[in-house]
């Protein structure tokens, strides 16, 4: 029997196909965000990827593997994740009813790179691998995505088991109460002792709410100020006063609530005050390629105002004494001079401006082993729309606008606060940035990052140096201010002796407050409710 | 109320309504807070003991099956069929855009658990979904007791869904629980006071007296006091009647949409009068006054367009209270005393 050449095909190219699907691969569309920005980063453009099932046919899956899985939610659906824990591993979890898990035997635990936005094994748990299907091995649609997949993790999901001690950071807690704003935190040396300080101010501030703090040398006499912002627009300059005058020692220390081991001998005298235009987003020092200091104000949509002082010792005096004599009170500012100062206004390209209303951060003065190089990588994320680092003949400084880009990498979370720090202790700074979740990214000037992820969210944060005994260095360290302290959750404890009154009847005292103590939960609660809600006094 | 202090605030993402917070009350005691948002989202609050003993409030997103895309949420109820166990019923009703045309889907999802259970796990429930079509759009869900008479004795008495529509009907819903299904039912027999209403009801709330018996119409809604309208401007979104002053009177507490919470007061010569205004952050959808944090004492719960407030009464003026009542209770009671 002839059979036709149409047949025979189709005879012989369904068991080969299925075999190879089978057995090695085959090439499968991405949908959804829950990987971004691994896979379809952009919203328009679907990845198509290569799905290698030659490498799980033994279920070896490593750790920072994208793999594809059949849901264990919805067994029709095939879903693609990325391995975060082998079996054994120890996992602190995003938001899973316990918050470390061991992965058990047989299992792995998936998580999409797009954290929140992501159905994975924080939602369900450890899965069996059993379902993968198959390991994502290389992008193969759009021409433009062409690239092998690596397997990789982020430094802030390595199972705990793996952690290095140098993730593990020495905490301080100290409490206050009190809102803090987010950028009234610094840490500086603002006696002028040689010893770094915390500085923290509260809404409670007896004239203004601070908005912003600097501490620096704005005026080039030597002296560090303190810099205030104020959401009024209005931006001054202080300089603490050490103890001249026996007579001046009564301060009122709003300004400085916060130094547990030093004792407050001196004041803080006002000396010049500028007006901005529109609110004020962050202050920074900075100085230019003749070592000028000027002080940087971040307006909105990305555009800034510069400041330069005219260090003139003897309007400084002037200023100094007048303020020193007329009153005590050290932030009332009614005395301040405006010393003649330059002003000027700087835009950043408006096609790069995503909102013209965006709150923006400025940073200056990073100091830079090789600003060249620095100065061409930043020309060529500039295009990168929203967010530039700029450098003007000398140190670079940095702008972020709040919608979340810093220099060329896009970040998920809603950044606030832009620190500088020299972490790695190479010589140039790095930048830390901290957003409202307690995502900390530090960028070093090639553009690497590294991220920390603080557990609870944030509502200021500064990073610098410490010192914890005056004559031991100062250490490097990262601040935030959480909110902790303002959740007030908290059970009602009845007073028990009062309590026990109630069971006195027939008792004596003592009897009756073991009765109190002795009382379950259950039925301590149910009487407070029932004192409470159902008696009538 | 000046002695509420803030406890705890979550944030939604997309705003509810005045239909989307429910309370689950678990068996043993500790209660769980239920909270829908237009955009799909619902959640679960709750605060956990910490073993230090302090209190952590944690708020867990639950994904319900068989909300699909582009549906939303309108209105959300739980209750619990056991009365010693925990098997909660979870209520939801949705809308959504048709695919092919552009008529509207309402749908109400029921979920439940398999069987009742010691634990609580909502993720469980969230996975069980019985799914009832309506025909019509859906206000507010909430359940009651059906109570069934034989004689002079409650033969049975079991907990019903009660949905008001746009088609000016109450609708019930009950479970056959032989095929384990959800149907309407006539409700001419048990509820003649839900036929056909002059327009769609917005709101009830259904109270039985203790034994059952009392029929509200029989004696008529005659008694009753018109409050004065205090503004013209702002829409009153949500009342809850609780004794927040522990003095053993009810209070009424009104949430509008000026992000004012109202405090009517009972006096005894002028009548209900306002007693005290609280603002808040955003404009109040709904308010609820239970025991969240399991302390005994009860929290006053608002849902605002924004989150979620947790407010809680000051602790040295709970103590004060406290005081007053034991003396009151322990302190002999001069009439019984003889001279």
């Amino acid at each position: 029997m002839k059979i036709p050449t149409f047949f025979k095909s189709i005879f012989f190219g369904i068991p080969v196909g299925i075999t190879i699907i089978d057995c090695f691969g085959y090439v499968a569309r991405v949908d959804g965000i829950s990987m971004q920005p691994a896979l379809n980063p952009d919203r328009n453009q679907t990845d198509y990827v290569f799905l290698n099932r030659w490498a799980v046919k033994s279920y070896e899956i490593k750790r920072g593997d994208i793999i594809s899985l059949i849901s264990p939610k919805d067994p029709s659906q095939k879903i693609i994740k990325r391995v975060v824990g082998v079996e054994g591993d120890i996992i602190a979890t995003l938001g899973y009813k316990k918050e470390i898990v061991r992965v058990p035997e047989g299992h792995c635990w998936i998580e999409g790179d797009h954290m929140g936005h992501s159905m994975d094994s924080n939602n369900f748990g450890p899965v069996s691998i059993g379902l993968v299907t198959a390991k994502a091995s290389c992008i193969v649609w759009p021409p433009s995505r062409w690239q092998l997949i690596r397997s990789f993790l982020p430094d802030s999901r390595i199972p705990l088991n793996l952690m290095s001690k140098s993730f593990i950071v020495k905490r301080i807690e100290f409490e206050f109460t009190g809102n803090v704003v987010r950028n009234a935190l610094t840490l500086g040396d603002v006696d002028n002792d040689g010893c770094n300080e915390l500085i923290v101010g509260n809404q409670s501030g007896e004239l203004a709410i601070f908005k912003n703090i600097l501490l620096g040398d704005v005026d080039d006499d030597g002296m560090i100020e303190m810099v205030l912002g104020l959401t009024d627009r209005v931006v001054r300059s202080y300089r603490w006063i050490g103890n001249f005058h026996k007579s001046s020692m009564n301060i009122t220390d709003s300004n400085s609530p916060f130094e547990p081991t030093e004792k407050l001998l001196g004041k803080f005298v006002a000396l010049n005050k500028w007006e901005c235009a529109n609110q004020i987003g962050s202050i920074t020092l900075h100085h230019s390629w003749d070592g000028k200091a000027s002080l940087l104000i971040a307006q909105p949509g990305g555009t800034f105002m510069r400041i330069k002082c005219i260090s003139d010792e003897s309007i400084n005096q002037a200023g100094l004494e007048s303020s020193a004599q007329s009153t005590q009170s050290n932030s009332s500012g009614s005395q301040c001079e405006n010393i003649p100062g330059s002003v000027d206004y700087q835009f950043l390209g408006i096609s790069r401006m995503r909102n013209q209303n965006i709150s923006t951060e400025i940073l200056g003065d990073l100091k830079s082993s090789q600003s060249d190089s620095y100065d061409n990588s930043i020309k060529s994320s500039s295009t990168n729309k929203g967010e530039t680092c700029k450098s003007t003949k000398g140190r670079p400084y940095a702008v972020a606008t709040l919608d979340g880009t810093i220099m060329a990498i896009a970040v998920d979370h809603q950044v606030f606060a832009l620190t500088k720090l020299d972490v790695t202790g190479n010589g140039s700074d790095d930048i830390v940035v901290c957003s409202w979740d307690g995502q900390t990214y530090i960028l070093d000037q090639e553009k690497n990052s590294v991220r920390f992820h603080l557990d609870e969210p944030v509502q200021a944060f500064d990073s610098g140096y410490y010192n914890i005994r005056p004559n031991e260095p100062a250490v490097t360290c990262l601040v935030y201010v959480t909110f902790k302290n303002t959740l007030i959750c908290k059970k009602f404890e009845p007073n028990l002796e009062k309590l026990s009154e109630l069971f006195e009847e027939g008792r004596k005292p003592e009897e009756a407050m073991e009765i109190v103590k002795n009382m379950d939960k259950k039925t301590k609660r149910e009487l407070v409710e029932y004192l409470l809600y159902n008696v009538k006094s | 109320m000046e002695q509420f202090r803030d406890a705890h605030y979550f944030y939604i993402p997309s705003q509810g309504n005045i239909y989307t917070m429910t309370d689950l009350k678990l068996a043993n005691g500790s209660t769980k807070l239920l909270v829908a948002s237009l955009k799909r989202e619902i959640f679960c609050f709750e605060y956990q003991e910490s073993p230090t003993g302090s209190l952590v409030p944690t708020t867990k997103e639950v994904s319900f099956t068989y909300i699909p895309n582009g549906a939303e949420i309108i209105s959300l109820d739980a209750f619990n069929k056991s009365s010693i166990n925990n098997e909660f019923v979870i209520g939801i009703t949705i809308i959504k855009n048709s695919n092919d045309s552009d008529t509207l889907e309402t749908y109400l999802n029921i979920y439940s658990e398999w069987e009742e259970s010691e634990d609580f796990d909502i993720e469980n429930i969230a996975q069980n979904c019985l799914n009832v079509e309506l025909s019509f759009i859906p206000y507010k869900l909430l359940h009651t007791f059906l109570v069934t008479w034989q004689d002079e004795n409650i033969s049975s008495k079991e907990i019903v869904f009660i949905l008001s529509g746009s088609d000016c009907q109450v609708h019930i819903y009950r479970e056959h629980s032989s095929d384990h299904v959800y149907k309407e039912m006539e409700n001419k027999d048990y509820f003649p006071e839900f036929i056909k209403t002059p327009s769609p009801v917005v709101w009830i709330d259904i109270y039985y007296t203790d034994d059952y018996t009392d029929n509200v119409l029989e004696f008529g809604l005659s008694d009753y006091a018109t409050l004065p309208r205090l503004d013209s401007t702002s829409i009153l979104t949500c009342c809850e009647i609780a004794d927040i002053d522990f003095d053993g009177q009810k209070e009424i507490l009104i949430g509008n949409s000026a992000e004012e919470i109202m405090l009517l007061k009972r006096d005894k010569e002028r009548g209900w009068c306002l007693e005290e205004l609280k603002k808040i952050a955003a404009p109040i959808l709904s308010l609820r006054y239970l025991d969240i944090s399991g302390d005994g004492v009860k929290e006053l719960v608002v849902l605002s367009m924004k989150g979620v407030h947790v407010l809680q009464h000051d602790f040295n003026c709970l103590q004060n209270v406290l005081d007053s009542k034991i003396q009151s209770l322990t302190l002999p009671n001069i009439t019984d005393l003889k001279l």
